[in-house]
């Protein structure tokens, strides 16, 4: 598989701490790959290493095939980026900073930096430090956007904007990344979003990827199983197996994931649910799977069966 | 967009967004440039705290400009944009040199051009200016670039001059170790600085490095290690040439030891230093006066002529250009002999009370030759401003009793205290002249009032303040009647008295006689003569 982003055995430490752990992950060109994961298991750092803001302690990534010190100002000029809490100049208007940014872009494209103005309602005239949270981030967006750029790195790209923004954007940017062939790699805790986006996800947790795959694959592989039990005694003393993610029980009811995606032919699990009078199997959502690997119990689990 | 251009465009977006910073900067800079060009202590030193507070304000100028664009914050906007970084670095650097370096040193011209500084004097002050003010900006830039924000850039600061107070102390009695010699320190210094100027040149070249704060702060010691604790350049001497020493029949001392029983008594001795072989109109310098006892025992001791400091001797009356006969200050400019006591101490007390057999006094005969730089009529306002000096007439009287005349002075230049004028030992010398007549009167300075301050930069300092004279007294025979006739073709001269080459010198008194000899008798007073010399300057 020929990556966009090639990252392999990389290690990123904050003194003791490794906050990236001998990290190896491909972005496909094309795909828009979402990165998940909780707070601190190193999505910013990695996406920081990318931007090469950061240099790793050991490892090595290629950008475009090509060594992250390597880069070209024309191949730097190819990536857009934009973050939560990149510092914009403050004291510069919308259209200023369009001005400022404009001449370091070839390909930057002016009817797109307009209509994406006009889209995100920003004053041209105001000053990004006069905007609200939101409102910054979609300057910031309109200037990762407007070069039309062939790789979009984006660290926590809806923070702060309204719901209506918000789907307009994720609308826009399926649509655009598709029509224009974009590659993405995007790291948000707005799993709902990525869901939406994503056609690959990759988890990561602790500096290390638990899985790295695409979406369509993950559906066909976690399974959410839904079992009413025949009365609440049933579904209370039902031993959950190795594999199964996030239990919960209410009154008889037992629903929990699974990596077997196959559960409609799984012998094993029938043999656990015997007395279950209706069973019922879902494609995982990408949030019921991202707080099924967060918890660390089930990150074990998981890990086995990705293994 | 070419690198120049995109120079242009970064610095046009700095410029914009520290407008606030620099404008005050220019400000300051255009108050203290007024401050530097006007002979007159203007708006009472205001103009003066201008400068100072532009000096102080250039560094946090810097800082704002290089933490627009900081090269180690990972959120820095730049960083993921596609900037060439090597020409970031150098729009931080020219926009740095441009406002805050050069408008400064271009008041710092203009202030040395007003007071008509000597041309090779402006070049080197302005480049020890650029040097010192450079390394400041250097400086702070690059703890700008250490440091996320503006307030942890003031502290940093902060930390980084208690250090060099604790360093300047911790160093200081370190004089003779092997850390001590300028050689060590100066290597230190240097790598120090290039340490500085390498890892600020890599912050913006390559984004991302890590550890870069511990190599910073290693770079900062070392340079705080060569710089601080750098002890001053010792007492300046003239360099004396060969031929100077060789030359026959020039000038040198003798020596007459005077009332050497008190030694024994009270401590002291008349020792009378005269000069010989020189020529009717030259000055000499004693410095370094020593006297060594050559005791009975056959051991010697040796006490420095502390007394001899500043005297300067004579061989014959202060000749100036076209006035052959000038009165003059007789406590500075003794004649061709200068007669002190001398006061013997402690353990050198004891030792010389058990008998002396000669003395032999030693030093370095320096020639001071007098320079005239200006002639200004007799007349209050009258003023001049020449080789860094200016000076006004503010007040004269010249039918009074008391002081006579109130100069306004201002010295500007590279070491200003050797031409400030209420610096009494290096000062300029002020004479009434009446070229008619041939006369001349030294006045003599009374009470004075000073101040230091800056030009514009450091580099060049400035003296300024107010000096009071008055005639020689009245009870000098040889002293002209300042009538009106006589005031009607005086002038004021200004003179500074300029060192030559100087030579070293020794005098011996052989023997002493007998009351300090002891129990030996011996001739009366004898007195030795010169045993080097110093070829006559005319």
């Amino acid at each position: 598989m020929s990556g966009v982003i090639e990252a392999s055995h990389l290690t990123y430490r904050y003194g003791r701490t490794a906050a990236l752990d001998d990290l190896s992950v491909t972005v496909p060109e094309g795909a828009l790959y979402a990165l998940i994961g909780p707070n601190g298991s190193g999505k910013t750092t990695l996406l920081q290493i990318v931007m090469g803001l950061r240099r790793p302690s050991a490892g090595r990534l290629t950008v475009f095939g090509v060594h992250h010190d390597s880069l070209t100002r024309q191949q730097r000029a190819e990536i857009g980026y934009i973050a939560e809490g990149q510092r914009l100049p403050q004291w510069m208007r919308v259209q200023e900073l369009e001005a400022y940014l404009a001449p370091l872009y070839p390909t930057w494209d002016r009817a797109l930096a307009t209509d994406l103005r006009e889209r995100f309602e920003l004053d041209p005239q105001k000053s990004i430090g006069a905007l609200s949270r939101g409102g910054q981030m979609k300057a910031a967006l309109l200037c990762a956007l407007a070069p039309r750029p062939k790789l979009l790195v984006m660290d926590e790209p809806f923070t702060g904007m309204d719901v209506l923004v918000k789907d307009e954007l994720v609308h826009g940017l399926l649509e655009t990344a598709g029509q224009e062939g974009w590659s993405v790699l995007l790291c948000s805790h707005d799993v709902g979003e990525l869901e939406l986006l994503a056609d690959w996800v990759g988890f990561l947790d602790h500096g290390r990827l638990s899985l790295s795959e695409s979406v369509e694959s993950l559906r066909a592989r976690f399974k959410r199983v839904e079992a009413r039990m025949a009365d609440e005694g049933a579904a209370r003393s039902l031993q959950p197996a190795a594999d199964w993610m996030s239990v919960e029980r209410a009154g008889a009811r037992v629903s929990f994931i699974t990596a077997h995606g196959d559960v409609e032919r799984d012998e094993r699990l029938r043999a656990l649910l015997p007395q279950a009078t209706d069973v019922e199997i879902h494609d995982a959502s990408l949030r019921e799977l991202f707080i099924a690997l967060a918890t660390s119990a089930s990150r074990r689990a998981v890990k086995e069966v990705a293994a | 967009m070419s690198a120049l251009g995109e120079l242009w465009h970064i610095v046009k977006k700095d410029v914009r967004q520290s407008k606030w910073v620099l404008g005050a900067f220019v400000v300051l800079a255009i108050a203290a440039t007024l401050g530097a060009v006007s002979a007159e202590n203007l708006a009472g030193g205001r103009l003066q705290l201008a400068a100072v507070l532009m000096i102080v304000t250039g560094p946090v100028a810097a800082a704002t400009i290089v933490q627009t664009d900081s090269p180690t914050r990972a959120d820095a906007f730049w960083a993921s944009k596609p900037f060439r970084r090597s020409v970031m670095l150098a729009a931080k650097l020219a926009l740095v040199a441009a406002v805050l370096l050069l408008v400064p040193l271009l008041g710092q011209w203009l202030g040395l051009i007003a007071f008509d500084v000597p041309r090779d004097e402006q070049a080197s002050i302005l480049l020890a200016s650029a040097g010192m003010y450079g390394f400041v900006l250097l400086l702070a830039m690059f703890l700008a670039a250490l440091t996320p924000e503006l307030r942890s850039f003031l502290l940093a600061v902060v930390a980084f001059l208690i250090a060099a107070l604790a360093m300047g102390i911790a160093l200081s009695g370190d004089e003779g170790s092997a850390w001590g010699e300028s050689g060590m320190r100066t290597l230190a210094g240097v790598i120090g600085l290039i340490g500085v100027v390498s890892l600020l040149a890599l912050l913006y070249l390559r984004r991302g490095l890590r550890r870069v704060r511990t190599l910073g702060v290693a770079a900062l010691i070392l340079l705080l290690a060569g710089t601080v604790s750098s002890s001053g350049p010792g007492p300046s001497r003239v360099v004396v040439p060969d031929s100077a020493r060789t030359a026959a029949g020039s000038p040198g001392i003798s020596i007459e030891v005077r009332d050497t029983a008190k030694i024994r008594r009270e401590g002291r001795f008349r020792l009378r230093i005269t000069l010989t072989g020189a020529s009717g109109n030259q000055r000499y310098r004693l410095d370094h006066a020593r006297a060594r006892f050559f005791l009975h025992n056959g051991t010697t001791t040796e006490m420095p002529l502390w007394v001899f400091g500043p005297t300067v001797l004579r061989a014959g009356n202060l000749v100036l250009p076209g006035v052959p006969t000038v009165h003059d200050d007789m406590e500075r400019f003794s004649g061709p002999s200068a007669d002190r006591d001398q006061v013997v101490l402690g353990d050198i007390r004891r030792a010389v009370s058990g008998g002396v057999d000669s003395v032999r006094v030693t030093g370095d005969l320096t020639l001071v030759r007098p320079r005239v730089f200006a002639t200004l009529p007799l007349r209050t306002g009258a003023s001049v401003l020449r080789d860094g000096q200016s000076t006004r007439v503010v007040g004269l009287n010249l039918d009074g009793t008391d002081d006579i005349l109130r100069l306004s002075t201002k010295a500007v230049g590279k070491a200003s205290s050797d031409q400030d004028w209420t610096n009494d030992a290096a000062g300029p010398k002020l004479y009434l002249v009446n070229e008619q007549r041939h006369e001349g009167i030294a006045l003599q300075r009374t009470n004075s009032g000073s101040n230091m301050g800056l030009l514009v930069l450091p580099g060049a300092s400035v003296h300024q303040g107010t000096v009071n004279y008055r005639l020689p007294d009245d009870d000098d025979p040889s002293l002209p009647t300042l009538d009106g006739a006589w005031r009607q073709g005086a002038t004021l001269m200004l003179v500074n008295w300029e060192d030559g080459p100087s030579v070293p010198v020794s005098a011996a008194s052989v023997p002493l006689p007998p009351e300090v000899r002891g129990a030996r008798r011996g001739p009366p007073i004898m007195t030795g003569s010169a045993s080097a010399s110093l070829r006559a300057h005319r």
